[in-house]
């Protein structure tokens, strides 16, 4: 008897996708496999790891009554577990929910609130900047801060650009506007996300310069915070007042068909998985946004597998280390930054063997997790020390002060490489890798 | 290791090929078989949802268990009359290359696996109850447990409040069976610091020389007249070489593992260090996302979707290499009417010929012949791996099955599963990059 896939018959199911999460956990076979790679549970024995606090622990939450556990505030929503699980148990998904729990019972700590809300500090400390960092760098601020509000005075701390990326877009276009493109074809929208726009705005000015090297008519509408700090610190209400505007902002985009690209891999995975299957937000809009998003290198990747992107590289004659962030791993796109990178004449990257660098968002910010955190990123800076490596690629922007703070080097974005093959540059930004440019570039048959 | 060598598999003599091999699944053939890939110069991409079998099975190399004599001959033998059967099917080459490629590569992450047995038979092992298990091929840690040549008394220890492993229940089972065992019960230090001791936890403990040595003083005293030492194997995560020679130094008697409840040690050292080894020798592993489809032009596959978030991605590539682990991995579906199928490529699956599900199974759970499900149900294949039509035809040009994806063997009951992993894994990579021609 021979029996092929045309015989199968789909299931209808009627829950939906958050209340599905729940119900993941019946497939749980305990087979450890998730215990077994949680990094934070490896590290601290406070923590009895994913398979006790995901499906064993499920099984004890009623829905009305309050959470049964606290030892699940040591899970860090890295997700390692849930991509390590054979059997379909979404079990990250399944804490961060309980977390919400959590929350909504004891409510949000003063610190937990201030973590979840990069984006007003982002905003609130940009016309302040001198005056911010220095009390950024300053000990005795970090001691106070560390004392009266549990922000530990070792984790890493971003620095003011003192401008904004939206306001520098702004001044480009009053000053050298773009004609209006034939076709929405050849559109894409921008998403900078809160780092970005406040700390990095070079990232933004690169990657603009990128996409427009490449032929593509940039636009950067409104739009807010990704909610991801909001949401991992299991404020839900308000990560979902900072989802649904920015689904608003972007459906329309969407509709038309036009990308969604953008540079800090935590805040796609947000708007492309979590909006659904952690906030619940699963309408049509949603779904719309998801599907049109793209982060920057899996974009980028896209684009050269349609032979839509120039390779007028530049080399660039270096080996380096690569880590991709746990969030990164949450998209299921593979390694983009690695695909494309490896197009650059010259240039050599490796993946570090590594889950996670152990910041998880804003948890190695807190006091009390600062210790877990930095061991956790310590397989990345043993490798990197190994290697005798003193630069860093890697995509998301808390990963990369994490990864400074615990190797002494630097660590720049994929687009930090990819622009300086290209010979594009920004002003304020001197990249710590050069490209070798007494040679002209390959030529590009396309565009 | 009988002597017929095959000479086409060395890494060095194999420049990069440019090809490009998807291998879907992470179990031991999926591993290996990326491995032997990247060996051979191809560029390869691992795509999982989630790790395979091997972190909760006990970790050794099950070629064929009830082979009495040499294992290898009896292999051949058995194969040159079920060419049926995947060994038949691989070849004599590819099983032999296959364990002697993997011995090679596990070696060079620093594990090593042990024959032991110098006339090729297969070494007796203990299980966690106290059982004995023929196995041929096992890492250093285990094979040092080979009751074979036993001679003397043996101690087995386990430490007190652990819920996985009981020395003394062990011991009285092998005491029933001959063996000379005796029983020790060790104080952990500091068990109230956990809240759960799960096996990796205890080997990440046994990777502090402080730890071993407090292990090793309490130990000691119990061993001088013994002449080995069995632990649950949890010695040392990241630094086992060292954690094994180094207790057995402090002890003065050779140590020895047994497999625990999952999670296998054994298997997520393999696991890790070959993970490793793939990301440094720039092959590409992405544990996390199902391949949902296999997309398919022709006879051809050209590459494969991941059900990625938001929308899905294609993954091209020149050969594909399905190792999706069968009925328990994923890789074959069935539901309640009885339907059975392979969901990514809808390749045509052997099942058992029974009017209801109920006839896949016998009455009784644990017999002896397995129940009919496990050992039809799976992919039928020809010499090159390419799974068959109805016709005995290749249904596509560049897709090769192996592991238990394969049918005409019952991986729970045979004792072959782990060689029939690595023999078909080595001849996917020999077919896909020609290298057997
Ligand atoms: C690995 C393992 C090994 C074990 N070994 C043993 C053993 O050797 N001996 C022994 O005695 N016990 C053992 N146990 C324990 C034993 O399995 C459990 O105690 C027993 O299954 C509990 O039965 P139950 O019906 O109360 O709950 P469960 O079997 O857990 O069933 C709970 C059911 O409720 C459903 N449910 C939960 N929430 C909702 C909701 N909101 N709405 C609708 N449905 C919901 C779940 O989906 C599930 O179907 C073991 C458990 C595990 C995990
Ligand atoms: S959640 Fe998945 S990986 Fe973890 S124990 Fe359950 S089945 Fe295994
Ligand atoms: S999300 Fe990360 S920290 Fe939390 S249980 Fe899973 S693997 Fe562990
Ligand atoms: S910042 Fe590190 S924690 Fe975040 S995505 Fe990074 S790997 Fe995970």
């Amino acid at each position: 008897m021979m029996h092929t896939a045309s015989d199968t018959v789909m299931s209808d199911h009627t829950l939906s996708l958050i209340e599905l999460t729940a119900f993941t956990a019946d497939h749980c076979v305990k087979c450890n496999i998730c215990t077994s790679a949680c990094p934070f549970a490896k590290v601290t024995p406070l923590f009895p790891g994913p398979k006790v606090v995901g499906p064993q622990w499920q099984r004890l939450r009623d829905p009305d009554a309050p959470s049964p556990d606290h030892s699940l505030d040591y899970c860090s929503s890295c997700g390692i577990c849930t991509l390590v699980c054979p059997h379909g148990v979404k079990v990250m998904e399944i804490n961060t929910q309980a977390k919400a729990k959590l929350v909504e019972t004891h409510g949000l700590s003063l610190r937990n609130w201030f973590l979840a809300r990069n984006e007003l500090w982002g905003r609130l400390g940009t016309p302040l900047a001198p005056l911010a960092n220095f009390a950024l760098r300053n000990r005795l601020v970090r001691w106070a801060a560390e004392k009266v509000i549990g922000v530990s005075r070792r984790a890493p701390m971003p620095g003011w650009a003192g401008y904004t990326f939206r306001g520098w877009w702004q001044r480009q276009l009053r000053d050298h506007p773009r004609p209006e493109p034939v076709s929405d074809a050849d559109r894409v929208v921008y998403f900078h996300g809160c780092s970005t726009n406040t700390y990095e705005p070079h990232i933004g000015k690169l990657a603009v310069a990128i996409l427009e090297h490449i032929g593509l008519h940039v636009e950067v509408p409104p739009q807010t915070c990704c909610g991801l700090p909001a949401q991992s610190n299991g404020d839900f209400p308000g990560a979902r007042r900072y989802a649904q505007t920015n689904i608003e902002r972007l459906a329309d985009y969407a509709r038309r068909g036009i990308p969604i690209v953008g540079t800090a891999a935590s805040c796609m995975t947000a708007i492309k998985g979590d909006y659904q299957h952690v906030l619940g937000l699963d309408g049509a809009e949603a779904r719309l946004v998801a599907a049109h998003t793209y982060d920057f290198m899996e974009f980028v990747w896209k684009l050269h597998q349609e032979g839509r992107l120039p390779t007028d590289f530049h080399p660039i004659h270096q080996e380096l280390p690569y880590h991709a962030p746990c969030q990164l791993k949450a998209h299921g796109f593979g390694r983009p930054a690695l695909d494309v990178l490896s197009l650059i004449p010259g240039l050599k990257l490796w993946e570090i063997d590594a889950d996670c660098c152990g910041i998880a968002g804003t948890y190695g910010f807190k006091v009390e997790k600062r210790e877990i955190s930095e061991a956790v990123g310590w397989p990345i800076a043993q490798q990197v020390q190994e290697a005798g490596a003193e630069v860093v690629v890697c995509d998301t922007e808390t990963c990369r002060w994490q990864i400074q703070a615990l190797t002494g080097g630097t660590a720049i974005h994929p687009v930090v490489l990819l622009a300086e093959a290209y010979g594009l540059s920004v002003d304020d930004y001197r990249p710590p890798v050069r490209a070798d440019k007494r040679r002209a570039p390959a030529p590009t048959g396309v565009w | 290791m009988p002597a017929a060598k095959p000479e086409r598999h060395s890494a060095a003599s194999h420049p990069a090929t440019g090809t490009d091999i998807i291998v879907i699944g992470a179990g031991l053939a999926g591993l290996m078989a990326a491995v032997f890939a990247v060996e051979a110069g191809a560029r390869v991409r691992l795509i999982a949802q989630g790790w395979g079998q091997q972190l909760v099975t006990p970790g050794w190399i099950s070629v064929c268990d009830r082979a009495e004599d040499d294992v290898i001959a009896e292999v051949r033998g058995y194969a040159a009359l079920h060419p049926e059967h995947p060994y038949g099917r691989a070849g004599d080459d590819a099983m032999v290359g296959g364990l002697e490629r993997f011995r090679a590569a596990t070696e060079a992450v620093g594990l090593s696996y042990e024959l032991r047995r110098k006339d090729g038979h297969n070494m007796r092992l203990m299980t966690l109850l106290g059982g004995i298990q023929r196995v041929m091929l096992a890492p250093r840690g285990l094979a040092a447990g080979d009751l074979t040549d036993v001679r003397g008394p043996i101690l087995l220890v386990g430490f007190a409040g652990w819920r996985d492993f009981f020395a003394d229940l062990a011991a009285a089972n092998l005491r029933r069976q001959g063996v000379d065992a005796r029983a020790l019960a060790i104080q952990l230090p500091d068990p109230d610091r956990y809240w759960d001791l799960w096996p990796g936890d205890l080997a990440r403990q046994f990777d502090s020389a402080l730890f071993r040595e407090t292990v090793a003083r309490q130990v000691a005293p119990h061993a001088r007249d013994v002449e080995r030492v069995g632990f649950p194997a949890v010695l040392g995560m990241d630094d086992h070489p060292r954690a094994l020679d180094d207790l057995g130094g402090l002890i003065g008697r050779p140590v020895f593992e047994i497999p625990t409840l999952p999670e296998s040690v054994p298997g997520v050292r393999l696991s890790n260090r070959l993970r490793r080894w793939l990301l440094r020798h720039g092959a590409r592993v992405q544990i996390g996302h199902p391949v949902v489809r296999g997309v398919v032009e022709g006879r051809r596959c050209v590459g494969v979707e991941v059900q990625s978030l938001g929308h899905s991605t294609l993954f091209r590539a020149d050969h594909v290499i399905l190792a999706t682990g069968g009925l328990y991995g994923g890789g074959i579906e069935t539901d309640e009417s009885g339907r059975v199928w392979e969901p990514l490529f809808g390749l045509p699956v052997m099942a058992p010929e029974t009017e209801s599900r109920a006839e896949w199974y016998y009455d009784d759970l644990l017999v002896e012949r397995g129940h009919p499900i496990h050992r039809q149900a799976g992919l039928r294949v020809n010499t090159r791996l390419q799974p068959l039509d109805a016709a005995g035809e290749p249904v596509l040009d560049n897709v090769y099955a192996i592991g238990q994806m394969l049918a005409g063997f019952n991986p729970l009951t045979d004792g072959c599963a782990e060689g029939i992993a690595l023999a078909t894994a080595y001849k996917a990579v020999q077919t896909a990059l020609e290298l057997d021609e």
